[in-house]
């Protein structure tokens, strides 16, 4: 719970950095809401960057497919 | 409120955001604005989004207006001088007297607002359920203030408001089989994320939704509440991370689509289709009773007629059909008035049909008990109805028979009652194991005390158990 506390606490700071009204919210946000909007923000960048290394290791399984289909055809060429 | 600058005071509700003030003048409704939040308004007009938003019906329509159309020309309050005019909703109703898919249609609404807002680059400042009214049974967003220009990253400072005021409730009636009405009522800012996490079974949390919204959510509250310097850095500190408009959209649209599924546990559909035919009487009984309520609001006129004891909205439907312009239909079984709003929506009616207990109606509270007027402070109502009713309070809940009928005839000039009689086989029912203490319970008393608060215009016996029908004239 400490850790998530920890972590959640870095979305926090947005508030206070955000400009005019955003800055100035007439609401309490409440801790715990927060905190959810916190591990949500590090659950969706956690997917956007897996979703890049994702599209890596498909480059990189497409290539070596291609390698590995295309050697068989060479041969036949012979 | 309304300071030495200001020469309308602001309506006792419109405290909480002092950037954006509800004033009423000549029966209109406006706001005065500050510079920033005129700014937001000015650009949610340009963006055209406000427009499509209100011819679809979602939004309240709203204009700027200078202060020489006001009613009365006021002075310009000098740290908000900009002035705009709402259409004015015609019946205000609370969060906690709404059925349950009335309060799980707003907060769809409210949902699917903010994710059209968020498409436009525009964002809501809060989540409560108090900026939502009705039109029929149909929702409307009247707090245009609170629409803001989204910065990219930002948190919803109204999620938790949100979750307190829309989501646990429903959770409450949909997960636990208990209806919200009273504890809403109680605390009027919703139900708290963990008294809701405290009664969820243990097996709810298996859904990623109620981990996320209702069980992480509570313990991270608690927890930030018991170590208040943990949680919150100061400004300036590390950075955060940012909420992507992309992740934001994401909550919205899975808490949309969670509620959109959500049934009042134990109801079923099935249910409605009982109280159309579970009726006491004959139907001659129930066309000479169609025929005088029509009667009488073909003669009386009424714009809104009140419905006490509405049920499924049948006689609700009659006023309407006959030419009252809306009706608000009172009931205390649920299920009934979901009946009512099914009717209501299938032939778009204007009938709004809300939880209230007569013999407990809501009362004025909140903040200097002004900010949520009671029932008799909202009641506006030149027509009602009480058909079958007065004994429910009268003999169910030991009400005299004489404050019954004075509070009745109060609440609007003209109107039609219903004396059961004890001969009457739903009385007889209610009696069954009590002692009468009724002595004085007859038509005749019934008659006098009437005669004491109105004129009776019309009276008309309508079954052979002595069912009599009164209109009366204040």
């Amino acid at each position: 719970m400490r850790r998530t506390l920890r972590l959640a606490s870095l979305g926090i700071v947005l508030l206070f950095v955000l400009p005019r009204r955003a800055a100035a919210q007439y609401l309490d946000p409440g801790v715990g809401g927060l905190l959810v909007q916190a591990l949500v923000a590090l659950i969706a960048a956690a997917v956007a960057t897996s979703a890049v290394y994702w599209r890596r290791i498909k480059r990189i399984v497409s290539r070596l497919r291609r390698r590995g289909t295309a050697g068989p055809s060479e041969h036949a060429g012979e | 409120m309304g300071g030495p600058d200001s020469i309308l005071p602001g309506v006792d509700g419109s405290f909480r955001d002092p950037s954006a003030v509800v004033l009423q003048s000549g029966g209109r409704v406006f706001r005065a604005l500050d510079d920033a939040a005129f700014e937001d308004f000015e650009a949610l007009v340009a963006s055209g989004v406000l427009a499509r938003q209100v011819s679809a019906g979602r939004v309240v329509a709203t204009w700027p207006v200078a202060s020489a159309d006001v009613p009365g020309a006021p002075v310009i309050d000098r740290r908000r001088p900009h002035l705009i005019e709402h259409e004015r909703i015609a019946f205000v109703s609370h969060p906690y007297e709404w059925p349950f898919s009335l309060l799980k249609r707003a907060a769809v609404l409210h949902l699917d607002l903010h994710l059209d807002l968020l498409r436009s680059g525009f964002t809501l400042a809060d989540g409560s359920a108090y900026n939502i009214q009705f039109r029929g049974t149909r929702p409307v967003f009247i707090d245009i203030p609170s629409v803001r220009r989204y910065r990219e990253g930002e948190y919803w400072a109204g999620y938790r408001q949100f979750c307190e005021q829309f989501l646990n409730p429903l959770l409450l009636t949909a997960v636990v089989g208990i209806p919200y009405h009273g504890w809403y009522r109680g605390t009027l800012e919703g139900v708290a994320v963990d008294d809701v996490a405290r009664l969820l079974p243990a097996r709810a949390a298996l859904s990623w939704r109620v981990l996320l919204h209702v069980t992480l959510h509570a313990r991270m509250t608690v927890s930030g509440q018991r170590r208040p310097d943990a949680g919150l850095p100061a400004p300036g500190g590390k950075h955060g991370r940012p909420l992507s408009r992309a992740a934001l959209a994401w909550l919205l649209r899975g808490m949309r689509n969670w509620i959109v599924g959500l049934r009042p546990r134990g109801a079923s559909a099935s249910r409605w289709a009982d109280y159309s035919t579970r009726t006491s009487y004959a139907a001659e009984e129930a066309d000479a009773k169609r025929s005088f309520v029509a009667a009488y609001i073909a003669r009386a006129a009424p714009a809104e007629v009140l419905d006490l004891g509405c049920n499924n909205g049948v006689y609700s439907e009659i006023a309407l059909a006959a030419g009252a312009k809306r009706v608000v239909g009172l009931d205390t079984d649920l299920g009934a008035l979901e009946a009512a709003v099914h009717r209501a929506d299938a032939r778009s009616l204007a009938l709004l049909p809300l939880v209230v207990d007569a013999a407990n109606p809501s009362p004025d509270q909140g903040w200097n008990q002004r900010e949520r007027p009671g029932l008799q402070a909202r009641a506006t109502a030149d027509g009602l109805l009480a058909l079958a009713f007065l004994h429910h309070i009268v003999i169910g809940r030991n009400v005299p028979l004489e404050q019954a009928v004075r509070w009745v005839v109060g609440l609007a000039p003209t109107g039609v009652l219903e004396f059961v009689p004890k001969q009457d086989p739903m009385v007889q029912r209610m009696l069954a194991h009590r002692l009468d203490i009724f002595p004085t319970y007859d038509r005749d008393s019934f008659r006098r005390e009437l005669e004491r608060s109105a004129f009776i215009a019309r009276e008309t016996r309508i079954s052979s158990s002595g069912r009599t029908l009164f209109e009366y004239r204040r």
